[in-house]
């Protein structure tokens, strides 16, 4: 299995590092070779149609000095020299444009390559359009690790729950809102504050709207709503509302009566919605700190609640490598 | 809900009691209609809930085997309920006003309660509503929704499981 990988960020050198490690262990396991000719950061790349030394890479100070590095490389313009079985697109999420992802999953399957990837744009804006276009090449595109990191859920209803209808998926898709809203609760403090602890933290970002505004939460329910409810949407249908209006008051309310207030998104009756919600405290939603949770209801197993980390170089990493070998296997 | 008629003499009670227990019903309420009594026997109403699976029908049957005289009967009424709460000027964008509208709806305002900031500042106010019809609850909702839209305040929903 001959792939590119696409982006250099904290997901993409997390699977530099464990290709690397557990090369063995994937080839005595599954029988599975995986090379690694092309690694694309924003300004060139690393090219050996032959594979890369992946440790090299990881720990390289000075990558431009590096004999495999060409200078301005631009996957979109040497994909089709790279003889690569299969795209691995980490780049960063974009909600509007969904840029330069959309424009690599096209160029990959264009070139019959299948396609793996972390990064939400693409799929929250043009999910029906992309899976039309992979049939049409005969190829496929594994998104695992865009949902919940580390959780297996399309993997999961893909090959465990078969033949099963999902009617409704609810859960806790980002873990810094979670966090924010914990740490509210257990310090009785107001939004800004914990706001800017979470960032001091790096647990947030500069820019935070992404996560509390629902941003996040609202792109992944897309690609759930697309995927599992086999509900043709995009990112503009869904009804979304942040966590910056909730007040420790409001919470405290809530704690009175045995509620806690999660930010929840959920896909049910055909509507999308990502909102503040009263969970009981014992409910499956009642999960603290970063932690991520996703209820499917389905016709045949009924409830199936997972819980799990929704972000993390590794955790994300985990769920990516596991869509390349189920690909390897496939083509074997 | 099962009113039966019991002769006016110790001891009488416990021969419902049995009998509900063993179709799996939870006694919730036992209310003797003392205006209804007559001259030797007594009128009590039984409420009780258990799941799904217990009918009706089938509790009356074990309690007619009893000997019990079943006067009228029907089946739970359910209550739905939802509790929410809205964050945002509910006192200066007249709460009461808020709750009349609800309540015009159809649905009841079971309760309210209010942690109050400054008047200028945001308050929240949490309501529990109640219906015994889902679909009326749904709507009550839903008309919450439209009043907190054009009142500009923030409602956070509970979520069911």
């Amino acid at each position: 299995m001959r792939i590119a990988v696409i982006g250099f960020g904290t997901v993409a050198k997390s699977l530099l590092k464990v290709l690397a490690e557990k090369s063995k262990l994937i080839l005595d396991e599954y029988g599975v070779e995986i090379k690694t000719v092309g690694v694309f950061k924003k300004d060139g790349a690393f090219i050996n149609t032959n594979g890369l030394d992946l440790e090299k890479i990881i720990n390289s100070q000075n990558y431009r000095s590096e004999e495999e590095w060409v200078e301005a490389a631009n996957f979109n313009k040497i994909a089709g020299e790279l003889n690569c079985d299969c795209a691995v697109e980490l780049t960063p999420t974009n909600v509007e444009t969904s840029e330069p992802g959309l424009s690599h999953i096209k160029t990959a399957l264009g070139y019959g390559m299948d396609v793996v990837t972390a990064n939400k744009g693409p799929l929250a804006l043009y999910y029906p359009e992309l899976m039309e276009l992979a049939r049409q090449v005969k190829r496929r595109i594994l998104f695992e690790a865009t949902v919940a990191g580390a959780i297996p859920l399309f993997n999961l209803v893909r090959n465990t729950l078969r033949a099963n209808r999902i009617i409704s998926v609810k859960g806790i898709l980002n873990g810094t809102t979670n966090y924010i809203l914990s740490r509210m609760t257990s310090e009785k403090l107001p939004f800004k504050t914990v706001l800017k602890e979470a960032q001091r933290l790096g647990f947030a970002e500069a820019d935070p709207s992404y996560d509390v505004d629902g941003i996040d939460a609202a792109a992944k329910l897309v690609i759930l709503s697309n995927a599992l409810l086999r509900k043709e949407c995009r990112f503009k249908d869904v009804n979304r509302q942040g966590i910056r209006d909730i007040t420790p008051e409001a919470i405290e309310l809530a704690r009175k009566d045995g509620f806690l207030i999660k930010h929840l998104a959920i896909s049910e009756d055909g509507v999308l919605e990502v909102a503040p919600r009263l969970v009981e405290v014992g409910s499956s939603f009642a999960v603290s700190g970063s932690l991520n949770v996703v209820k499917l209801q389905t016709d045949l197993a009924k409830d199936l609640t997972l819980i799990g980390r929704g972000a993390g170089g590794v955790e994300t990493a985990s769920s990516v490598l596991n869509d390349i070998l189920e690909l390897a296997i496939l083509r074997r | 809900m099962i009113v039966v008629e019991l002769s006016d003499r110790p001891g009488q009670l416990a021969r419902i009691i049995t009998p509900l227990a063993e179709c799996g019903c939870n006694i919730l309420n036992i209310h003797h209609v003392r205006e209804l009594d007559r001259e030797d026997t007594a009128r009590v109403e039984i409420s009780f809930e258990a799941d799904d699976r217990v009918n009706v029908d089938t509790v009356v049957e074990s309690l007619r085997r009893e000997g019990i005289v079943i006067i009228s009967y029907s089946p739970n009424i359910q209550t739905f309920r939802e509790t929410v709460i809205l964050i945002g000027h509910v006192f200066t964008t007249d709460i009461t006003d808020t709750i009349i509208q609800i309540a015009n709806s159809g649905i009841q305002v079971a309760s309210v309660d209010a942690r109050i900031t400054l008047i200028e500042e945001v308050s929240s106010v949490k309501m529990v509503l109640q219906s015994n019809s889902e679909e009326k609850l749904s709507k009550g909702i839903e008309l919450l929704k439209q009043i907190c839209k054009k009142k500009n305040l923030y409602l956070i929903r509970s979520v069911r499981e």
